[in-house]
């Protein structure tokens, strides 16, 4: 009985002890804790150096909005799943950045919040900064869910980004290469003098040459296509029976059959760039805009030319999307700190560029650069490659490899190009889940070895094409087709 | 009479109950262990039924039905899934016990300690070795470009090199091979350790009357390690609907022109969750393995009493 009473009245005093504690530490905490994520491609900065940045961006905000940000940096290969991961469960996120391919199983198991209300209310800054129409990109299912960023919505096509070294040893001008039968020379032309090098291989790992090889836009997903970069009207037909599939694969199995594309492409795990770093590709297949050339140089420290043989497209691929998901626990917080990165050139330069003076440094042409003795491989904090992504690239520095107008070249480059006529469209795959599941199978057995010009497409092509129908391809079109007939009434498309 | 009787009866269970208690006691951990980690999710199976929502939480997302289970059947490819799942590890069963069972054998029939145990850690290795390490391994031996296949045996044959990871025919053999390249050492350790507690008597009676080493194998150490194989191989057969992971991810590098002869239930799954991120399709893909697994332990357990009855579990 005595003992009891003993742990009893212990109990009681470590609960009222601890009770104690805890009141002064939630009063420390009245701030917001926002967490946010989002990739880089090149090394992900170190706990310490993160934290640095967490602190000047809390510093930067404090007196606008009250909150504290810690930021959550992955490896761009394993961000999507890892934020599949973390939207399936209940961990805190407040601010997600979202790549394309994530959002729509993200939408469809309601694991993103509506930001109608939010943005109304705390989002002026983005209306402006990406007005109506790049803002229309970020609604889903009627809902906006994401908000898209503003940078390059023009895609150059068919861009091949090449060794300069090599195109002056066989006299070859990039400049003059404008269609696929001259770049097709050129490479005979390496191919022959240089018989060890891989002369051409897709941009990233895992990915054929099609993802920037497109003639039609793609919508989304390639089940259900407009054809001719969307020019003709908005009927929506199979890409997989169109001649503009089939003469792309033409081209690629010619390229194979010549010893173009090595026979491991299928199986490569590094990127175009680190290829051509380790010297043994000449050319990689890429998207063109102003000051790609300069930041593929900057990755592999090589000189670079480039030619374009595809004409340059708009269509609605924004690739990266801003959301809050429904883990947020902050969300007016995030809300308000998502308007500051839209806007605020201070917050968008510290989160991609890190601290002044130790990260990089302001040239006298307003450009920027690294302090003495930093560079690529020992800077402290930079996510400078994936810096389209923050919202609004043109409020942030110009890097020095960058021409300094820049941002200029890109907002006219913005303007060329074909504009598919479906440019705003987003397509919800919820309703056809199960047969885009089958179909995306299909299209995974053949997707690589087939568009890299292993297999010959007269015999693997409608083999392809059969078994997707079989999975249920025409009914992913129709469905298209219809969400597309419905937009294009409320938009007044044609 | 009957009164007796129970007293009798009644210390006896207590002396039971206090000679085992300490044993209970030691599997208590695991027990617990077991509840939390086995029993408890269970109730989350519900998820199979529903269509998941963040928003809403396991218990407020909507009933689904059956719907998540009509994308496993809704094509061809459950049909190839199942089949290679489930010739995949019969062939593993068969071929898997009885390698690590003469293995076994012959580890046992080494009588120098330090050789014995020198190949029990060398066949053993493999099995420590992550997968993904053993896909490029193998990809040393398969690469199109680079490999040894193509560029030395191919080569020196006369033969054109092959694109591997394109070609799904010879894929099963390539498996089957790395399967038991890496999963031998470890099953043949249990089999070894009931070989080496069989008495030594048997062998001594055996050598007097003249057997031959063939015979001492096939009618002494066999028999006697019947019931050990027949529980690995109830145990295998309750894990035939699953599949190793990385062996049949990492492996094949995850290509997709290998799918026909490579694709698994489990990788399927996995392709569907990261894709689509639906946690009720998975959820059901889950559950479907499960049940069946357990229907066929049943009918092999089944099947074993019918056969042998000691050596069946219940």
């Amino acid at each position: 009985m005595k003992l009891k009473k003993a742990v009893a009245l212990s109990l009681a005093a470590i609960m009222t002890m601890s009770l104690g504690s805890a009141i002064p530490a939630s009063a420390d905490e009245e701030k917001a804790h926002l967490i946010m994520s989002f990739r880089t491609s090149g090394a992900v900065p170190s706990e310490e150096n993160i934290k640095k940045v967490e602190q000047k961006l809390d510093e930067l905000i404090a007196d606008r909005i009250n909150a504290e940000i810690e930021l959550i940096i992955l490896q761009s290969s394993s961000y999507k799943d890892q934020m599949t991961l973390m939207l399936s469960g209940y961990e805190q996120l407040d601010i997600m950045g979202a790549p394309a391919s994530l959002i729509p199983s993200a939408v469809s198991g309601e694991q993103l919040r509506d930001l109608g209300d939010l943005l109304d209310e705390y989002g002026q800054g983005i209306r402006e900064a990406l007005g109506e129409e790049l803002l229309n990109c970020g609604i889903f299912d009627g809902t906006q869910y994401c908000l898209p960023v503003n940078c390059d919505t023009t895609l150059g096509l068919g861009y091949y980004i090449m060794r300069k070294d090599i195109c002056e040893k066989y006299d070859i001008d990039p400049d003059a290469i404008t269609n696929y039968e001259e770049l097709t020379e050129a490479f005979q032309k390496v191919h022959d003098g240089e018989p060890e090098m891989t002369v051409v291989a897709p941009g990233s790992a895992g990915y054929s040459f099609m993802q920037f090889s497109c003639t039609w836009d793609k919508l989304g997903n390639y089940f259900g296509v407009l054809d001719h970069w969307g020019q003709d009207d908005l009927t929506v037909v199979d890409l997989f029976e169109t001649q503009s599939y089939r003469d792309y694969l033409d081209v690629m199995r010619d390229w194979y059959k010549r010893g173009f594309i090595s026979a491991d492409v299928t199986n490569a795990t590094d990127s175009g760039s680190v290829q051509i770093k380790a010297g043994n590709l000449f050319a990689m297949a890429n998207s063109n805009k102003p000051g790609m050339l300069a930041q593929e140089q900057m990755n592999t420290g090589i000189e670079l030319v480039g030619a374009q043989v595809l004409p340059s497209i708009s269509w609605t691929a924004n690739n990266w999307q801003w959301c809050i998901p429904e883990n947020a626990e902050h969300p007016e917080e995030a809300m308000q700190f998502l308007n500051l990165l839209y806007t605020d050139p201070d917050v968008i330069n510290t989160i991609v560029y890190g601290l002044e003076g130790e990260d990089y440094v302001i040239h006298e042409d307003g450009r920027i650069g690294y302090p003495e003795g930093v560079d690529a491989s020992n800077v402290g904090y930079s996510v400078a490659s994936m810096l389209w992504s923050f919202g609004n690239e043109f409020n942030a520095y110009v890097w020095e490899t960058n021409e300094p107008d820049v941002w200029e070249q890109t907002i006219a480059w913005n303007e060329t190009g074909y504009r598919s006529k479906a440019f705003g469209f987003v397509f919800d795959p919820s309703p056809v889940q199960n047969e885009i599941a089958a179909v995306q199978n299909v299209y995974d057995q053949y997707r690589m070895s087939l568009e890299c010009g292993l297999v010959d497409p007269e015999t693997t092509l409608p083999e392809m094409v059969e078994k997707m129908k079989a999975a249920g391809l025409d009914t992913i079109i129709e469905e298209k087709q219809a969400q597309l007939d419905a937009w294009a009434e409320v938009t007044g498309a044609a | 009479m009957s009164a007796k009787e129970t007293a009798a009866v009644q210390p006896r269970k207590k002396v039971h109950l206090k000679k085992y208690l300490p044993i209970y006691l030691i599997a208590l951990p695991g027990l617990i262990y077991l509840f939390i980690n086995n029993y408890i999710p269970m109730a989350g199976l519900v998820v199979a039924f529903k269509n998941f929502s963040a928003k809403r939480g396991i218990w407020g997302s909507k009933w689904a039905g059956f719907k998540n289970f009509k994308y496993l059947f809704s094509t061809s490819d459950a049909f190839v899934i199942t089949r290679n799942t489930l010739l995949y590890n019969v062939m593993f069963i068969v071929i898997g016990t009885t390698l690590a069972v003469m293995v076994a054998i012959f580890l046992a029939d080494i009588k120098s300690r330090i050789r014995s145990q020198f190949f029990q850690s060398i066949i053993l290795l493999p099995f420590l070795v992550s997968w993904v390490i053993i896909s490029y391994l193998v990809f040393g031996f398969f690469s199109a470009e680079t490999g040894f296949v193509n560029n030395t045996i191919r080569q020196g044959m006369g033969l054109a090199p092959l694109s591997w990871y394109n070609e799904p025919k010879y894929w099963p053999l390539i498996i089957l091979a790395v399967y038991l390249w890496h999963q031998v050492g470890y099953t043949s350790i249990v089999y070894y350790a009931s070989v080496v507690g069989i008495d030594n008597g048997y062998y001594e009676a055996a050598d007097l009357e003249g057997a031959t080493h063939w015979q001492k194998i096939w009618h002494i150490t066999l028999p006697l390690i019947r019931p050990t194989i027949i529980t690995m191989v109830l145990l295998a057969v309750g894990k035939i609907f699953y599949s190793d992971f990385g062996l049949f991810y990492q492996v094949p590098m995850n290509s997709g022109a290998l799918f026909r002869t490579t694709g698994v239930i489990d990788t399927y799954v996995y392709k569907g969750l990261m894709e689509q991120g639906n946690i009720g399709m998975s959820a059901a893909a889950g559950l479907y393995q499960s049940c069946v697994g357990f229907v066929v332990v049943l009918l092999a357990n089944l099947a074993v009493r019918k056969i042998d009855k000691d050596s069946a579990f219940f």
